[in-house]
């Protein structure tokens, strides 16, 4: 096993890892509601404020706890399929047909891609404005592209094998 | 076969790894199985009662400024919205740790610990994940004072998991016990069904991505914003006495949550299928069937793959008959998947008995 596939191997397992503790987390939080409850209450909660005119502050700040729930649940759905295909990609570097150096580049994207893109996402709950969203997209970005790159060396490898 | 051949066939057929392999299988094929019968017998009448609930109830009590019947009709929907969230959440933790058993599976003859403890490790994986899952579907059904120990035994399966994660990945610390693993992945990769595996599962993982990077624009700029709104006018609609105002608004409202579990179901469909298509990928080699049938039922899985999130999509603008084609091609692929499992079963008898090559 490579040092970079020895690198990606034990990444992904850390991040499965945190994957799984901030479900813990939000779990707790919550009280082991649900997703669909949790934004079900949190709609009503802005919707009938808004419509007996309640106070501004209470109105925006059950929008942000349906906002806040989504993007949990999302950064714990997404590192932890994010580590599972980073997993995968450890598995089959050595089938990847790139030269060494390329094939680490992309590596250390796809792995900055996906530390990255959770962290925007959890960062939206916290930053106002388009700056979390960018680095989120960012993030992305990165991976598709990065997944994109190992996928064309990985079709290349069993092209040149066959 | 050379010595190094031998050796990484027996590490593949270790007791941890068959485990593993035999766990993940299995809480994928679940998982599977629990979400086709919730897609077909419960998601579709659930919406319906959802949304009868809501023109029905809630918006004549609303009308009426009657607040006991109000509170009923909330209770109502919030119980079919807890139903739907633990089988959804049972459904995905089944399959997430039936993908960690397998990829962890392959990892197994880098692992430097005994024998004994990586079985230990591999039982916290499968156990920790089938306990998990199968406590957050029980808490749904249980009495209140039983719910809170189901939910405490759902995080003590979670607890498992970590547990065997964080194992596996102190095991393979320091120098690598193996230096042909490369020769090896090779090897378990080189059959035809193999690559068909590989190659398509690698491309839906892809596409899965990129329908995600578009989709969280729609999401986040258009559909995220328009929920509160919609929900809002249909209770102002709804206390100014104005019936049909409230039920068209309350109509978008709950089309538009349809849209969004349906899209979203769509964009992860398609990468979990890539993803169980590429683990599939490494096992061929100890699917105990000819090359042939090995063959067809991974193009009856990837077809069924490659569909399935198509169809899914597609119901969001067409409505419950691609719903349907959906599940049917979500059902091929489980008979595939299952077809590969009972090849695995062979392989084990056929080790057993002396008869595997």
């Amino acid at each position: 096993m490579s040092g970079s596939q020895r690198t990606l191997t034990a990444a992904a397992l850390l991040l499965v890892a945190a994957g799984i503790v901030v479900g813990f987390a939000h779990a707790a939080a919550v009280r082991y509601n649900t997703l669909p409850v949790l934004q079900y209450r949190a709609h009503w909660t802005a919707a009938a404020l808004a419509s007996q005119n309640g106070p501004r502050d209470a109105i925006q700040a059950a929008e942000h706890k349906s906002y806040t729930y989504t993007r949990v649940v999302d950064a714990h759905t997404h590192i932890i399929k994010l580590a599972t295909v980073l997993l995968l990609v450890a598995l089959v570097y050595p089938l990847i047909c790139l030269p060494e150096k390329r094939k680490r580049t992309l590596a250390i994207v796809l792995l900055t891609g996906i530390c990255l893109f959770p962290l925007g996402v959890l960062a939206e709950i916290y930053v106002r404005g388009r700056s979390a969203q960018a680095v989120a997209a960012v993030g992305a970005m990165l991976v598709v592209l990065a997944f994109a790159g190992m996928v064309w060396g990985l079709l290349r490898g069993s092209a040149a094998r066959a | 076969m050379s010595s190094a051949g031998a050796a990484s066939v027996r590490d593949q057929r270790s007791p941890a790894t068959r485990l593993l392999v035999f766990g993940g299988i299995s809480l994928i094929l679940t998982g599977m199985l629990l979400g086709e019968v919730f897609a077909i017998f419960i998601s579709h009448v659930a919406s319906a009662q959802i949304r009868r609930e809501w023109i029905g109830s809630m918006v004549p009590a609303i009308e009426q400024h009657h607040l006991d019947a109000v509170g009923a009709g909330y209770s109502r929907i919030e119980e079919l919205l807890e139903r739907r969230g633990r089988i959804m959440d049972t459904h995905s933790h089944m399959i997430a740790y039936g993908f960690l058993a397998l990829a962890l599976a392959l990892l197994q003859p880098l692992n430097k610990y005994s024998e004994r403890f990586r079985r230990a490790l591999a039982l916290c994986i499968v156990l920790g994940g089938l306990t998990q899952s199968v406590f957050v579907f029980a808490s749904y059904w249980a009495t209140h004072q039983a719910r809170d120990w189901a939910l405490i035994s759902s995080a003590a399966g979670g607890a498992l998991v970590l547990f065997g994660v964080l194992g596996t990945l102190a095991g393979l610390r320091g120098k690598p016990l193996r230096s042909d693993f490369a020769a090896e992945t090779s090897r378990l990769l080189s059959s035809a069904s193999s690559q068909i595996l590989l190659r398509t599962g690698a491309f839906l993982i892809l596409v899965g991505m990129v329908f995600g990077f578009y989709y969280a624009w729609v999401f986040v700029t258009r559909q995220e914003p328009q929920q509160i709104g919609l929900l809002d006018a249909a209770l102002n609609a709804a206390m100014s006495r104005d019936a049909m105002a409230a039920t068209s608004s309350i109509t978008a409202y709950r089309s538009l949550q349809s849209r969004i579990a349906i899209v979203t179901a769509a964009h992860s469909h398609v990468i979990e299928m890539g993803i169980m298509a590429m683990l599939l990928a490494f096992v061929q080699n100890f699917v105990f069937l000819s090359d042939h049938w090995k063959r067809r039922w991974a193009v009856l899985f990837c077809i069924g793959a490659a569909v399935m999130p198509i169809c899914t999509y597609t119901a969001s603008i067409l409505g419950l008959v691609p719903a349907g084609f959906a599940d049917a091609f979500g059902m091929m692929s489980l008979i595939a998947l299952f077809a590969m499992l009972c090849g695995l079963v062979r392989q084990t008898g056929a080790d057993e008995c002396g008869y595997a090559p």
